[in-house]
């Protein structure tokens, strides 16, 4: 469902992002992508939806390929991928229940009875119904979280991309943001979570992709990563793996 | 309701949600936008009352032939049917003897003292207007020339240096109307177009997360659009409506001078509209470009 086909991210300044990542994950996955701040977490986040374009290789998401899309199309595809980020990023000016609808708003296949109703069903997921009149600003960061989730599956995505989710927030917060996550993933939505913190993938025995300086250079299972990972595989990193404990579906493949 | 008519909605909404929700943000647009256009609409009024007065002032250019004391009326009809057949005049006046003293004693108010010269000294007079397009100084002069060496006539006047001077001007404010006028354009425009630029600017984040969620362009733009729209368009009404006033407040002392024509209203509103328009476009294009590489 996601391939990373020799992907390479150069920006202009010559900073090598991203150097030559291969990988894929299949429907219903969870995928920890772990590393230190500016290793390449959040690049490898914006190929798949395609906020940043690789500088050669290619990606595929669904049937999106990053060689051949328009610029008419990544709107398109932004509607399958369910994006949760450190800061929420929420719209200030509008209500939690604003927030959600306007993936839907944007999606525009919905009447308002329709709207309402899939509204309150996520907020419902994220345990928010009561905060829906509740300007950002009103909310605690782990509601703002809830929300950002919300808005991020209310379209039924076929994956969900969260970065650093619970970069401000604190451990116990933090901890239910990520169940809320798993959560969404039992549900059979591919998830891929990017953190600095190794401690939660290995917890959760969940597939876990190691990112330094631009290179995939490690793969395992939560608990056994250590010891099946065991370093670099060379150029052009494959990862794959069985589907995790929380996905319905295999595991990724090599290509 | 059907998902279009939703999105129309939506859209209109959002246009008017957008100006309620930033309100400190277009009330600052709309004082920048109304001030700007209330300078602008000020040197339209300023130029086009200039060229009003102008044009009113070229109107009175012309020639005054008089005629010599004693000469026959059948020589005064031969002399202005001879003057007629010029193909530069439009127009031949006689003004007879007591014609001209009785515009002189209105222009004097005090008939007494012409009453005790006990005669009329004024000649009578042919006034001669030539055609719109033929009233420059060379052609006035060629005129007052021929007119001038015929029989019966005793002098000739058409102005002179002051019509040099009249010429001078209206050609100089001409000039200065088209550059000075698409400087101030320009610069009105960019002004305008800036200002809509920067409430665009101020709500990039949240067009960042429209980009996000798979909002395309247009989605973005249409709101952005509208909203740029209303409120160019609303200042220039506003000043508009702002200088009609301070119009009307000044005319009682400046009895000759003419609002703006109904074709630089156009011109006001129109500029102000365009000025929105480009800068919304150009603003949101800046937030929207995608990384590629």
């Amino acid at each position: 469902m996601i391939r990373f086909f020799h992907v390479t991210k150069t920006y202009p300044n010559n900073r090598i992002a991203l150097n030559d990542v291969t990988f894929e994950m299949e429907q219903g996955e969870l995928l920890f992508v772990v590393g230190p701040s500016g290793a390449g977490k959040s690049t490898l986040l914006r190929m798949i939806y395609m906020e940043e374009m690789p500088t050669s290789g290619q990606v595929i998401v669904g049937r999106f390929l990053s060689t051949t899309i328009s610029r008419d199309k990544i709107p398109l595809l932004r509607r399958q991928v369910g994006t949760v980020f450190q800061d929420f990023r929420l719209m200030q000016d509008r209500t939690a229940f604003e927030n959600v609808a306007l993936s839907l708003r944007i999606a525009g296949r919905f009447s308002g009875t329709e709207l309402k109703q899939k509204v309150m069903n996520a907020l419902g997921k994220v345990g928010l119904c009561h905060r829906r009149n509740s300007v950002p600003r009103e909310l605690s960061g782990g509601e703002q979280q809830r929300v950002a989730i919300a808005r991020a599956i209310v379209n039924s995505p076929i994956v969900l991309l969260a970065d650093e989710p619970t970069g401000n927030l604190d451990a116990g917060v933090g901890g239910e943001i990520i169940q809320l996550i798993c959560d969404v993933n039992a549900g059979g939505t591919a998830v891929v979570v990017a953190t600095h913190d190794e401690n939660v993938p290995r917890k959760l025995g969940s597939r876990i992709a190691r990112i330094r300086e631009g290179r995939l250079s490690e793969l395992g299972r939560g608990l056994l990563a250590g010891v099946i990972g065991g370093g670099p595989i060379g150029g052009g990193e494959t990862i794959g793996g069985e589907a995790s404990n929380a996905g319905k579906s295999r595991g990724g493949a090599l290509i | 309701m059907p998902a279009f008519t939703g999105e129309i909605l939506y859209f209109l909404r959002e246009t008017l949600q957008g100006l309620g929700r930033h309100k400190s943000l277009s009330a600052a647009t709309l004082v920048s936008n109304v001030a700007t256009f209330l300078v602008f609409g000020v040197i339209l009024l300023v130029t086009a009352n200039v060229r009003f007065v102008a044009k009113q002032l070229e109107e009175r250019k012309g020639i005054v032939a008089f005629i010599e004391e004693g000469v026959s009326q059948e020589r005064i009809v031969y002399l202005e049917s001879e003057i007629e057949k010029l193909p530069q005049v439009e127009t031949v006046t006689l003004v007879s003897k007591e014609e001209a003293l009785e515009g002189f004693r209105k222009s004097l108010g005090k008939e007494e003292i012409l009453d005790a010269l006990g005669t009329n000294p004024l000649p009578a007079s042919f006034e001669v207007k030539l055609r719109q397009k033929q009233r420059s100084v060379q052609e006035l002069e060629e005129v007052a020339n021929f007119i001038g060496g015929l029989r019966g006539i005793e002098e000739v006047s058409f102005g002179g240096e002051w019509t040099l001077s009249l010429d001078r001007i209206l050609r100089t404010l001409t000039i200065f109307n088209i550059v000075i006028g698409s400087i101030v354009g320009l610069a009105i425009a960019f002004i305008v177009a800036n200002t809509v630029r920067l409430t665009v600017l101020a709500r990039k984040e949240s067009i960042e997360i429209m980009k996000v969620v798979g909002a395309t362009r247009r989605f973005i733009r249409i709101p952005f659009l509208l909203e740029g729209i209303l409120h160019t368009s609303v200042s220039a009404l506003v000043a508009l409506g702002m200088l009609y006033l301070g119009f009307r407040a000044a005319s009682h002392r400046l009895p000759d001078v003419a609002f703006l024509s109904p074709l630089l209203v156009t011109l006001f509103v129109a500029v102000g509209l365009g000025a929105g328009i480009v800068g919304t476009h150009f603003s949101i294009n800046e937030v929207l470009r995608e990384k590629r590489d």
